[in-house]
């Protein structure tokens, strides 16, 4: 293991104490380091967004608390669900009366513990309410969708979420919206090296050199194939293939693109993915309304790549557009 | 028949509950270092602790309400699955009684029905998935069969135990289908559930014997 940390049992709470030193002017947390906020939260009038989940994937999540988009993250240790009270914490902060929604990716301990916390939130009559991330297409077919793992198609979740709660949606206008965005949002990645967890100290799974595995889990999931490496364009169009396949889209349509990084690939590679997939969209007279390319939803040092395709109606454009201003994300 | 259970009964319980948990930890990781990451006796240490601490400062006046806060307390202390799982349990439990004095064997019945059906929604196992619904569902349905048919609650307990014992029997033969434990596949044939044996030592601590 080759890291820049110092003892890896504090590798989260020594990241934590770096962040809130960075950015003391737009986050706080409560009793626990483990429990991120917006500074001004609860805002008054507006639904509580929250989410959480493992550490080892900046931004996500806790990079995704600030105007416009989320109130409040729960963090974990590395790949690892935080706790049911501190998800409860994050929700009582966050809550302006107008309830709080949380939207998190579908792994079994984060679902376990944010149930625990949204029953327990209830008992102290505060209106919670769910919006699983299911977008990752390798993870499970068609028909077993609600099977799926979600990776970084829930920064559009946030994004569209955030929107509409600042607009001053209800709770039921912040989930339906989210879930509309959600059901036109597809995932798929390809991964090339592993990653490791400081506290494990050796590779969360192994892989030739000269091999890459598509479909591969931001945990190091299994994914559908591994097989030897092959050049980005033909990634990019076996991948494109799938992800259209699975959406859908029809002729005319307008999709935000995301392009992330897992974190050790870097940026010119993404470009280059991206022009393929711009052509590849223009082939099919697909528009593209708005493209983010670098690193969203990572896998700490993880070389690889996800590509998102997320297909817009208005008000999701609009939503989309929406300005939002959190340490990681600025759209103005 | 229909005996009533006291607040001073149920705290009594539950201080046997922690003697029986604080004594099998080390063999309840020896079962899960086989299956899982090892840890569940270090969780039921937590448990026991947070047990013996929250009865002895509570009177149990109001015995749902005690269960309630002994959920919500054991949730913060142990935040592991199981440990969740658990507190889940005696939070339904508790919100069946909710102020309730004493309790009768009809309670009893609903409070095990509730904390059965709690650990399935919360933890999304069923039958046959070689985890604590395996020992606690048949239990639960033995106890409210026997209490419906009229049986005295010592025989109605010592039948339920059976039905436990038997249930967590019946699955070590089979793969385990949740949690970390399913990644190992085949492996995990022939191995107790560390889950459900938990239950059987809970549910004996609990009857007193």
């Amino acid at each position: 293991m080759k890291k820049l940390i110092n003892q890896p049992e504090n590798f989260v709470i020594e990241c934590l104490g770096g962040l809130f030193k960075a950015h003391s002017d737009k986050l706080d947390f409560t009793e626990d380091i483990h429990c991120v906020v917006r500074k001004d939260a609860p805002i008054g009038g507006k639904v509580g967004l929250a989410t959480g989940g493992g550490s080892g994937h900046l931004p996500v999540f806790l990079g995704y608390v600030g105007k416009g988009m989320l109130d409040g993250c729960a963090v974990g240790d590395v790949f690892a669900s935080p706790s049911s009270d501190q998800m409860l914490a994050v929700t009582k902060r966050v809550n302006s009366g107008k309830g709080v929604v949380y939207i998190y990716g579908n792994y079994g301990g984060d679902v376990m513990n944010f149930d625990m916390a949204a029953e327990l939130a209830e008992l102290e009559d505060i209106d919670v309410r769910t919006v699983l991330v299911t977008d990752d297409i390798a993870s499970a077919p068609p028909e077993e969708k609600t099977r799926r793992r979600g990776v970084a198609g829930m920064v559009f979740a946030f994004k569209i979420a955030g929107a509409k709660a600042e607009l001053g949606g209800s709770i039921e206008e912040v989930v339906g919206v989210t879930e509309r965005a959600l059901s036109n949002i597809r995932t798929m990645g390809v991964a090339l090296s592993p990653c490791t967890v400081p506290m494990v100290g050796k590779p969360t799974f192994t892989i030739n050199d000269d091999d890459m595995e598509i479909g591969m889990g931001i945990h190091g999931e299994p994914g559908i194939t591994r097989e030897k490496l092959e050049s980005s364009d033909r990634i990019t169009s076996r991948m494109m293939n799938a992800l259209l396949k699975d959406l859908g889209p029809s002729k005319g349509d307008k999709l935000a693109v995301m392009v992330n990084g897992l974190g050790a690939t870097p940026l010119e590679e993404l470009y280059i993915m991206y022009g393929k997939i711009f052509d590849l969209l223009t082939e099919k007279d697909l528009r593209v309304h708005r493209a983010y390319i670098g690193e969203f939803a990572t896998s700490m040092e993880m070389a690889g790549a996800s590509i998102t395709l997320f297909r817009l109606d208005d008000e999701l454009t609009s939503l989309l557009d929406y300005h939002a201003e959190t340490p990681f994300f600025s759209q103005y | 028949m229909d005996v009533v259970i006291s607040g001073k009964n149920v705290r009594e319980s539950l201080i046997r509950v922690s003697d029986a948990l604080f004594e099998n930890a080390d063999y309840l990781t020896s079962l899960d270092q086989k299956l899982g990451d090892g840890d569940i006796g270090i969780t039921m240490t937590k448990i026991a602790r947070t047990l013996k601490s929250y009865v002895t400062e509570q009177p149990f006046e109001d015995i749902g309400k005690s269960l309630v806060e002994l959920g919500l307390v054991i949730n913060r202390n142990a935040p592991s699955s199981i440990g969740t799982l658990l507190s889940t349990a005696i939070l339904r439990a508790g919100k069946v009684v909710i102020n309730k004095k004493e309790i009768s064997t009809g309670d009893l019945a609903a409070m095990l029905d509730a904390a059965n059906n709690g650990i399935k929604e919360r933890g999304k196992s069923k039958l046959g998935d070689k985890t604590i619904i395996d020992a606690l569902d048949p239990a639960s349905k033995t106890f409210s069969e026997l209490i419906n048919e009229g049986v005295n609650l010592n025989d109605a307990s010592m039948k339920a135990l059976q039905s436990a014992e038997d249930g967590r029997d019946r699955v070590t033969g089979l793969e385990s289908r949740v949690g970390r434990a399913s990644w190992l596949g085949e492996r995990t044939k022939g191995c107790i559930d560390p889950g459900a044996e938990v239950f059987v030592i809970i549910l004996k601590s609990i009857i007193g014997i």
